[in-house]
């Protein structure tokens, strides 16, 4: 339970890692850069005085994407495989999914934040709330439409390279979307998802940070966010 | 070897001289059989006719070797091809189409070669072209096929509407359905082509809301499990270049080309419109039409992709062959590219004189403007819930912290 008295002193708590703070923050850029330039691309109006600004911003984008599925890759391996020691199996991420059938964390969880409950629910099995896991899940999902359908655009730009081999192993999708102007459309489809999810997720940390005295805001930056003392069950 | 620099509009890449050489021992061994010697071709008497010499058609030749991403080696076969191809029995059927295919072929002042081979093909049938009408007409259509049952080429212009059992589109005295037509023809088929957009996927017709249910022939075929190979040559019409080119490769090598995730071949569908145009240059350096009345951009000729080119999403050869013998096509007349060879242009490419991140219209959820619509709305119904909800946590936190100081001076645990 998080502690609820701010003169109390807390314990800190190492959560998050250098590999998981750096990559949270290219996220970040990334997927402002991505947004940003994906617009652009869809409707340039910038005068051509600027040389080449089209070709620029384009590369950018691509090369920005590929940077996103990088990292997506090893976020998605850790998910699947990451766990302490040097077993082998399923990580402990993928066990942690219970969170979602387990109807008395729902409702303890929407309590807390439909303010019908002063403290925070913890769970012994699981760092994430059932939502929480819920919202984490879509992310991912609509990260990898947005790659996907990403890789199949990119192709034809670069149809010698990696990305034309990509985009001939997902011309099935491209079939099955029917054709490039519908993949673009998912793709710009996939894209809302993830602002929607940006605005989501910047609020809840904020007011889980405040409102449960947690310190996972600033734990994104310096790592530590304060101990939840006596997980209860 | 130095034959292999010379550009080839195509992105196949250079063969392999082991692989040359077995598919020129193939393409030999089809001539071969196809082609006895010493017969003086039907092509030679046309090519006669049109003024045209020898050398004009090994030019010609020459071109289309390349155009089919071919080495050089394979002038003289594709020659030899061009007049084994005029006898090949062809069966070509109209179906629910703007016969536009066929007039582009065919009415044309000053034919280029293309056309000229297309004029001597052995059109067995083709209800535009020959003199027998009605009955007589069937009685040949159904001659053809018992004649040269599992040889002929069959090819389609024009999607097939199924909706009502087929009575949209009848044809001959007893009305048959042409869903019937289509599976007689092409059950007994070599090779089907799918000439034109409305084969390829249903083209217009099929545009939504699709009354009479229309659908490319290789998906009715697909359905009525006739297993025929398909070709699609899809383009809104399809240039004579690719329909010839095509029937040159199936008479080559004896078998289907290499076709692409929509059946489309390779070598001609291999890039996109956006990928040859002359225009990308522009394209790449931001310099855009920016309206029609942008007179001065469009006298500089720049690229059309804010006045709806879809040109970066269409897969076609039309900026290499052009049209009307190879002189113009639509982005070098000053007109965007409309999407005419992808499938559902009509509904995916819409509307064709603005970027597709216009699109306001049909089908309702796949177009930009509804998702930023949909995405601007959630954003701001999640921004009111977020201030409600930010509200509500300060009040609760306020009397919380009132009840707190009374009860206790002690923090509650
Ligand atoms: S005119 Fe069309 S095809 Fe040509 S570069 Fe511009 S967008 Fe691409």
């Amino acid at each position: 339970m998080a502690n609820p008295n701010p003169q109390e002193p807390v314990r800190l708590h190492y959560t998050f890692g250098r590999f998981t703070r750096a990559s949270h923050w290219i996220r970040v850029v990334l997927i402002v850069w991505l947004s940003v330039s994906g617009f652009y691309i869809a409707n340039p109006f910038l005068t051509p005085d600027l040389r080449f600004d089209q070709l620029y911003i384009r590369s950018l984008h691509i090369a920005a994407g590929w940077f996103l599925l990088a990292i997506t890759l090893i976020r998605i391996y850790e998910f699947f495989f990451l766990k302490p020691g040097p077993k082998l199996g399923l990580g402990q991420e993928v066990s942690m999914g219970r969170i979602l059938f387990d109807w008395k964390a729902w409702r303890d969880q929407l309590a807390f934040y439909t303010l019908l409950r002063r403290d925070h629910p913890t769970y012994i099995y699981s760092n994430y709330g059932p939502l929480q896991y819920l919202a984490y899940i879509v992310l991912y999902l609509s990260l990898v439409v947005v790659i996907l359908t990403g890789l199949i655009l990119a192709a034809p730009y670069q149809s010698m390279g990696l990305a034309g081999w990509t985009g001939q192993l997902l011309k099935p999708l491209e079939v099955a979307l029917g054709g490039l102007a519908n993949v673009r459309i998912y793709h710009h489809i996939a894209m809302w998802v993830l602002i929607v999810f940006t605005l989501i997720h910047v609020y809840m940390v904020a007011w889980y940070s405040i409102r449960g005295r947690s310190m996972v805001m600033e734990a994104m930056i310096s790592g530590y966010k304060v101990d939840d003392a006596q997980p209860q069950k | 070897m130095s034959s292999y620099e010379e550009p080839k509009p195509s992105k196949l890449q250079p063969l392999h001289p082991a692989q040359e050489a077995l598919l020129l021992a193939e393409a030999d061994r089809n001539l071969a059989a196809l082609l006895p010697p010493q017969q003086e071709s039907r092509l030679n008497r046309a090519l006669d006719k049109h003024g045209l010499t020898r050398r004009d058609f090994i030019a010609w030749a020459t071109v289309m070797t390349a155009t089919l991403g071919l080495p050089p080696a394979f002038t003289g076969r594709v020659a030899r091809a061009a007049e084994a191809a005029t006898r090949l029995p062809i069966i070509w059927q109209e179906l629910q189409s703007c016969t536009g295919n066929s007039m582009a072929l065919l009415r044309t002042a000053n034919p280029g070669l293309d056309n000229i081979i297309l004029e001597v093909l052995s059109l067995e049938y083709h209800p535009a072209l020959m003199a027998a009408a009605g009955d007589q007409a069937k009685a040949v259509l159904a001659g053809s096929i018992e004649k040269h049952r599992g040889q002929y080429i069959a090819i389609f212009e024009g999607s097939v509407p199924v909706g009502q059992r087929g009575i949209f589109m009848t044809s001959g005295s007893k009305g048959e359905p042409s869903t019937d037509l289509v599976r007689r023809i092409a059950r007994d088929a070599k090779y089907v082509l799918s000439a034109g957009t409305c084969a390829a996927y249903g083209g217009i017709p099929k545009a939504g809301p699709n009354p009479t249910e229309a659908m490319g022939i290789k998906e009715f075929l697909r359905d009525n499990n006739i297993r025929t190979p398909v070709i699609n040559l899809p383009a809104c019409p399809v240039g004579a270049t690719n329909i010839v080119g095509t029937i040159l490769e199936l008479v080559l090598f004896g078998r289907v080309p290499q076709l692409d995730a929509f059946d489309r071949p390779v070598w001609a569908y291999g890039t996109r419109i956006h990928d040859k145009c002359e225009r990308r240059g522009n394209f790449d350096a931001g310099e855009f039409v920016q309206s029609w009345a942008d007179i001065s951009s469009l006298k500089k000729g720049f690229c059309l992709y804010k006045v709806g080119c879809k040109g970066p999403f269409t897969y076609n050869n039309c900026g290499v062959v052009r049209y009307n013998q190879g002189t113009s096509w639509p982005i070098q007349a000053g007109h965007g590219c409309v999407g005419c060879s992808e499938p559902n242009f009509w509904d995916t490419m819409t509307p064709f004189h603005q970027p597709v991140a216009a699109r306001v219209f049909s089908p309702p959820v796949l177009s930009d403007s509804t998702a930023d619509r949909v995405g601007l709305w959630t954003m701001g119904a999640v921004a009111v819930g977020i201030a409600a909800h930010a509200v509500g946590t300060m009040v609760r936190s306020a009397l919380e912290d009132r009840k707190a100081s009374k009860t206790s001076p002690e923090p509650k645990e």
